[in-house]
C-alpha cells in the first residue's frame, strides 16, 4: 500500500515510537487501546440518531483531537468537516458519516496491527 | 538558566498540570513531559483541575485544552489568572485567529494547536518555565508569614491574628508577587505588568489596592510593618521581627 494511503501518518508514529523507546513504555499499544476503547464512532452514531448536532459536534471534536494525536490525519479532517457542519447547526449527511465510519475502521485495523 | 528540553532536565522537579478531556492527549503529553524531567498531573476536566489545586496548591505551569465538557478551558484559565500568576499554555484544536490572539492577550503564556509535535511542546514548556525567576505561586495553600499573619492564596484570604479577612483576586495577586520577593523591592512597572498584563491601568489603581491590603493586614496601616512603599521605585514586603 502506498504511504499516502496509510490511515496513520508515518511521521507521527515515528515520533511516538521514539517517545516510547526513550520512556521504556508500551506507549503505542496503550494509545491504540485507549482509542479503541473510547468507541467514539458508536457514540457519534447514537448522537446522530438521537441527540442532534450539538452533541454530535462535541464528539466529532473529541475524535478529531484523538485521531490527530495518533496520526490518523484523514480521520481527523473528516471529523472536522462534521464538527463544522454541526457548529453551523446543520445535520451532517449520511455520506459524511459513512466516510467517517470507513476511515475509522481502517484506523482501528491499523492500530490493531501495530 | 535556560532549559531547553531535548538535552537539559529541569534543575528541580516542576509540577505540570495538564487539563484535557481526551485520555490519548493526556497520555502523550504526560509521557513527553515526564521524559523531559517534569512531574505531570492529569485532569480530565476543569472541575478536576480545580479540585487538584484546592488540595495541592498551584502547579508550576498548567497546560489547558479549551473545548471541554462542563467548564471550558478558557473559563478555567480566566479564573486561575484572576487570583494567581501561574503560567498557562493552551493546547487545543481551536485555531481561529481571533481566539488565539485574544487568549494570548488575555492570559496565555503560549498557545499550541493540535495536532502538536511532542518535542516542540516540551520545548515551549521549558521556555515558559525558564522565563520565571520565582515559583512563588506554588506556595502551599496557607503561607505563614509570621506569628500574626498568614495568607491563604487559594481562598484567597489573609489570616490576621487567627481571623480570616477576605482578599479580592487582585489583592491576592499583588500580595503573592510581593511575598515571593519578600525583602526585595518590586518596581511599580513590574507589578503593573504582572497584575494587569492587558495594560490600561493607572498607577493609582495599584496604589488603591496596596492601601486596601494594608488596611486588611497591618495593625496600623499608616505605619506599615509588611507593605512598604519605596518612593519613586515600587513596593517591598518585609517581615515583622517576630517572624
Amino acid at each position: 500500500m502506498e504511504r499516502h494511503l496509510d490511515p496513520l501518518d508515518a511521521e507521527t508514529l515515528a515520533t511516538l515510537e521514539s517517545l516510547a523507546e526513550s520512556t521504556g513504555s508500551d506507549l503505542l499499544h496503550e494509545l491504540a487501546q485507549l482509542f479503541i476503547e473510547s468507541d467514539l464512532l458508536e457514540k457519534m452514531r447514537a448522537a446522530w440518531a438521537a441527540e442532534g448536532p450539538a452533541q454530535l459536534g462535541d464528539l466529532a471534536h473529541r475524535l478529531k483531537g484523538s485521531s490527530s494525536a495518533i496520526g490518523a490525519l484523514r480521520l481527523s479532517s473528516l471529523c472536522q468537516r462534521i464538527e463544522e457542519r454541526c457548529a453551523r447547526g446543520d445535520e451532517p449527511g449520511q455520506e459524511d458519516l459513512d466516510s467517517l465510519a470507513q476511515e475509522y475502521v481502517r484506523v482501528v485495523t491499523s492500530l490493531q496491527e501495530l | 538558566m535556560t532549559r531547553s528540553l531535548q538535552s537539559d532536565k529541569p534543575d528541580a522537579i516542576c509540577k505540570i498540570l495538564v487539563v484535557d478531556d481526551d485520555p490519548i492527549v493526556l497520555r502523550i503529553v504526560a509521557s513527553t513531559l515526564e521524559e523531559a524531567g517534569y512531574d505531570v498531573v492529569g485532569a480530565a476536566s476543569a472541575k478536576e483541575a480545580k479540585s487538584f489545586i484546592e488540595k495541592n496548591g498551584l502547579p508550576h505551569l498548567a497546560i489547558v485544552d479549551i473545548r471541554m465538557p462542563g467548564v471550558s478551558g478558557l473559563e478555567l484559565c480566566r479564573e486561575l489568572r484572576r487570583s494567581s500568576d501561574v503560567p498557562l499554555i493552551m493546547l487545543t484544536s481551536v485555531d481561529d485567529r481571533r481566539t488565539v490572539v485574544k487568549t494570548i492577550q488575555e492570559f496565555a503564556d503560549d498557545y499550541v494547536t493540535k495536532p502538536f509535535d511532542p518535542p516542540e511542546l516540551a520545548a515551549r514548556v521549558g521556555r515558559v518555565i525558564s522565563r520565571r525567576s520565582d515559583f512563588s505561586y506554588t506556595f502551599p495553600r496557607v503561607t505563614k508569614i509570621d506569628e500574626r499573619l498568614a495568607v491563604d492564596f487559594s481562598s484567597p484570604a489573609a489570616i490576621v491574628d487567627g481571623e480570616s479577612v477576605h482578599l479580592t483576586p487582585t489583592e491576592a495577586k499583588i500580595l503573592e508577587i510581593l511575598v515571593a520577593n519578600r525583602g526585595r523591592i518590586v518596581t511599580t512597572g513590574h507589578l503593573l505588568r504582572r497584575v494587569w498584563p492587558d495594560g490600561d491601568v493607572l498607577e493609582d489603581t495599584l496604589r488603591v489596592n496596596i492601601h486596601r491590603l494594608r488596611k486588611k493586614t497591618e495593625s496600623e496601616p499608616s505605619r506599615p510593618v509588611y507593605l512598604h512603599t519605596e518612593h519613586g521605585i515600587g513596593y517591598a514586603f518585609r517581615q515583622s521581627s517576630n517572624a
